[in-house]
């Protein structure tokens, strides 16, 4: 026996042990969030058939309450619609005036899978590429609460990024009442509040101010609800991290509206251009 | 039954279980058990430390695979619940009872043994886990906290599948 052989063998344990931690540090590092993955769009649909299933056992528990709350929402719907009939002699140019500047539109989903014990959450949503669905549109609760984005779509699923998400930093919400915007975060430590960075020292923001979502990134429209102001911590340098409670309770969520921008490609191009 | 086929069937069982099952289950915010580490804690006390690693990469890396998260953090904490799974036996269990049959398994020890020896090696892989999954050791103590809440939790779960399919008494 050679001793290169004499020294692998005796040895094994401890290089196989760091030959397989390195590969699985190789992958973490990577950042190779599952969801980037080839396989994904594979596992995804078979473990949306089975997550479907479940969540039509789950949803009939929930039917009463549901319902109430779509009925609310018929209500305030039609409330608005009376508002809009009461212009009557403008209606036509108002209706043709909407259509042309709707930039976005939704189409109704059914969340079947959603986590928010884990540091990175992702949502499942019933509807995938075949319906339309593609990555970067914005995910709101059927309460009309900004809750997260799609990333990525197999043909009859979706998964959403969840606003409850440590990895993610892309969401951007503003101020409604002094116009002042920055990024939305969560810093992993509580599931009914987020970060909102970027808010200057000089703003005079107070705690109960309400947050939207604003129109930069063309993922959301502007003015959907996020939360409200909760506390104002003072960090070093000029900005506020201003821990901002969220209007949507994220363990309660089945019915969901995904928004597209049908403007987004063209403002891209423009983006691009510059 | 063929002890490849069986522990096979325990391996499809236990992540299928994990991810259907106790991946929805959230007791407090991300508090989670993880369970598919049982078949880590129930391969024979005599199988080589080196099959033991591959089988729990293989077993981790699945698991990685079919819940959405950070991809190897399941492989990494795994590995290293594996490759020290001797050395808690040996601490946990020192007058070596699990040496008697060759094929005595963490099943046929005392629950008592069993708890320690199960609690510790939960630890291990809960550990690596969660500090893999958030990456940083900013609020160290509160993470600290999370790992030793979600492992009592995952044992509970561990134990009750002991008792459920434990042997009685064969080796004592």
């Amino acid at each position: 026996m050679t001793p290169i052989l004499r020294f692998l063998l005796r040895y094994q344990k401890i290089i196989l042990f760091l030959v397989l931690e390195v590969f699985a540090f190789v992958l973490i590092l990577n950042n190779s969030s599952y969801q980037k993955t080839q396989f994904a769009a594979f596992v995804d649909n078979i473990k949306g058939i089975v997550y479907d299933k479940y969540a039509g056992v789950r949803q009939y528990f929930t039917l009463q309450a549901e319902n109430e709350k779509l009925i609310a929402e018929n209500l305030e719907l039609r409330n608005k619609l009376n508002h809009y009939e009461s212009f009557d002699t403008v209606r036509s140019i108002v209706v043709k005036d909407i259509v042309r500047h709707t930039a976005y539109t939704c189409k109704t989903a059914k969340i079947i899978r959603n986590s928010t014990n884990k540091i990175q959450n992702f949502m499942i949503l019933n509807i995938g590429s075949k319906q339309g669905v593609r990555p970067e549109m914005g995910v709101i609760s059927n309460e009309g609460k900004m809750i997260g984005m799609i990333v990525k779509t197999s043909a009859n699923y979706s998964s959403a990024i969840s606003i409850l998400n440590t990895g993610f930093t892309k969401f951007s919400g503003k101020l409604k009442r002094t116009g002042d915007y920055g990024t939305i975060s969560w810093n992993g430590l509580n599931i009914s509040s987020v970060q909102l960075h970027d808010i200057i020292q000089q703003s005079d923001v107070v705690v109960g101010d309400t947050v939207t979502t604003n129109q930069h990134s063309g993922v959301f429209p502007e003015n959907i609800l996020i939360g409200t102001v909760e506390k104002i911590n003072v960090k070093d340098g000029i900005f506020y991290e201003i821990d901002v409670k969220l209007s949507q309770n994220m363990k309660l969520l089945q019915n969901v509206y995904v928004i597209e921008n049908h403007n987004k490609e063209e403002i891209e191009a423009l983006l691009k251009d510059e | 039954m063929n002890d490849f086929v069986k522990y096979l069937l325990w391996a499809v069982c236990l992540v299928l279980l994990q991810e259907f099952l106790f991946n929805n289950i959230q007791f407090v915010h991300f508090l989670s058990p993880y369970i598919y580490i049982f078949l880590i804690l129930i391969l024979p006390f005599n199988m080589h430390t080196s099959l033991i690693m591959l089988v729990a990469f293989v077993l981790g890396l699945s698991v990685d695979i079919i819940s959405a998260g950070v991809l190897g953090s399941h492989a990494a904490a795994c590995t290293l619940m594996a490759y020290c799974r001797n050395i808690i036996t040996k601490v946990t269990m020192p007058r070596g009872d699990y040496e008697n049959t060759s094929t005595a398994t963490a099943l046929h020890i005392n629950l008592r043994q069993f708890i320690l020896y199960a609690f510790l090696l939960v630890f291990l892989h809960h550990f690596i886990l969660f500090f893999v999954e958030i990456f940083t050791l900013k609020n160290f103590i509160f993470t600290l906290i999370q790992i030793i809440a979600s492992s009592a939790i995952s044992t509970v779960f561990i134990i009750l599948f002991k008792l459920l399919f434990g042997y009685k008494k064969d080796v004592q």
